[in-house]
């Protein structure tokens, strides 16, 4: 299971790297690291949230400019911590069910790296969040679950289970 | 409802994320300068080790698209390079009947940009060749584009590359279509410019590339294009805006100049005192002098 989640990270970054920016629309790209990341942490719990979380994050943090050097990890880490809380309370066999755990989850994400990243200027922030951090969740939002239809598509039917290994 | 809570959050959880959660709270509250040393740690001894590891595997699903653009613009450049070879072995031939020395030839070491330094303003970046690769101090960098600037310090694998937007940086150059001489410089508020005689030749749109005097940069690099045009105080002397031609805050692949080893670029040398005048430091060693 590591290593089919290892697999799954590497593709998201692989795709966010090269696929994303084509998909980006004024300006705003979707986030495929943070789906894979959300998927892995709902399968797999909040363990395997936080570990993957803090590797990720600190992978983007040493790609990005070296000015905010941790955000990311922290932010990772806590959304996969509690994204994998709902490994077991949640009945995750309902396309509403996940699209909800998604947005919660972009939005948990979204909103401590725009506070930190703003320095706890909430002028700044709200306006940041609105331009920039709203359109990209809703994107990426929808670009989760566009691909979690594809994956659960089975003859002329959609099955959500077909997304959780058993 | 301790029990809940005692369910609900495992204690290997709970220090794995207190963990995650005090390691990344260290790193943001690390000061710049400690933050970009680690960043450029872990990148020089780390990720870029990896990076080249897997540099075999296509990174860009436009490869095909680029890769038919790229036959395109060779096909062009060959036809182009023939025409100037032509030209270049009538220029030689001219040369050696007039008595002139032969013009050396270059070869290209190439390197990335790893890291800027907002330390110094932007004005250097640190790329990923050092000695091992040939590099030395004071070999002129450029890009596709033109002149990028020339390396202040070589390490065995990585070297620091002073840009030609540092005011220590002083170029000489000339306008490419009047061949009227300046020098080249950056003034942090003003921008990069080009001090004449009041009577040279230049109109806005000119392209100023490097002269050749002293021995730095090679002759005929292309530094950038003159914005605007103004007198200095006295009127004694023009000073021309240029817009440099390498776009600095999209640095990725740069190349080194090295002398290939028939070449000798020193023959270029006026003198020490050119040298000085240029680089506004003691003279030293050229890095295309003969060794």
């Amino acid at each position: 299971m590591t290593w089919r989640n290892v697999g799954l990270l590497l593709l998201a970054f692989v795709v966010q790297s090269t696929i994303a920016e084509k998909l980006s629309i004024a300006g705003i790209r979707p986030d495929f690291i943070l789906i894979a990341f959300i998927y892995i942490s709902l399968v797999c719990g909040s363990m395997t949230g936080i570990v993957f979380g803090f590797c990720v994050g600190l992978l983007q943090d040493f790609y990005a400019p070296p000015t905010q050097l941790g955000l990311n990890a922290l932010c990772k880490s806590v959304t996969g911590f509690l994204i994998g809380l709902g490994k077991e309370g949640l009945y995750r066999e309902n396309f509403v069910i996940l699209a909800i755990v998604l947005g919660v989850g972009l939005v948990m994400h979204e909103i401590p790296y725009g506070l930190i990243d703003t320095g706890f200027n909430g002028e700044l922030f709200v306006r940041n969040f609105v331009r920039q951090s709203l359109p990209t969740i809703a994107y990426t939002l929808v670009s989760g679950m566009v691909i979690a239809l594809l994956l659960a598509y089975r003859e002329g039917q959609f099955h959500a289970r077909r997304l959780f290994p058993k | 409802m301790s029990r809940f809570l005692t369910s609900f959050f495992h204690t290997k959880q709970v220090v794995a994320l207190v963990l995650a959660v005090g390691i990344s709270a260290g790193l943001l509250s690390l000061s710049q300068q400690e933050q970009i040393a680690i960043n450029r740690t872990v990148m020089m001894t780390v990720l870029t080790p990896l990076q080249q590891l897997f540099s075999f595997l296509p990174v860009s699903v436009d490869l095909l698209h680029e890769n038919e653009s790229l036959r395109e613009t060779v096909l062009q450049l060959k036809m182009e390079n023939t025409a100037l070879q032509e030209s270049h072995f009538e220029n030689d031939r001219l040369r050696r009947l007039l008595g002139f020395k032969k013009r050396p030839g270059f070869s290209y070491i190439p390197a990335e940009v790893i890291a800027h330094d907002p330390g110094r303003g932007q004005r250097s970046v640190v790329i990923d060749a050092g000695t091992r690769a040939g590099v030395r101090r004071y070999m002129a960098v450029v890009t596709t584009d033109g002149l990028l600037g020339r390396v202040i310090e070589a390490g065995p694998v990585s070297s620091i590359v002073q840009l030609v937007i540092d005011p220590a940086c002083k170029i000489s150059g000339l306008v490419q279509r009047s061949r009227s001489q300046g020098s080249v410089s950056c003034i942090p508020e003003l921008g990069l410019l080009v001090h004449l005689p009041v009577r040279s030749e230049i109109r806005i749109g000119d392209h100023i590339v490097t002269s050749g005097l002293g021995g730095t940069f090679p002759p005929g690099l292309l530094i950038g294009q003159v914005d605007r045009l103004e007198l200095e105080d006295l009127g004694l002397f023009k000073r021309a805006f240029v817009r440099p031609q390498v776009d600095m805050s999209r640095l990725e692949e740069v190349y080194i100049i090295s002398v290939k080893p028939e070449g000798d670029f020193s023959g270029y040398h006026l003198s020490d005192r050119t040298s000085r005048a240029e680089t506004g430091k003691q003279p030293d060693r050229s890095p295309y002098a003969r060794q």
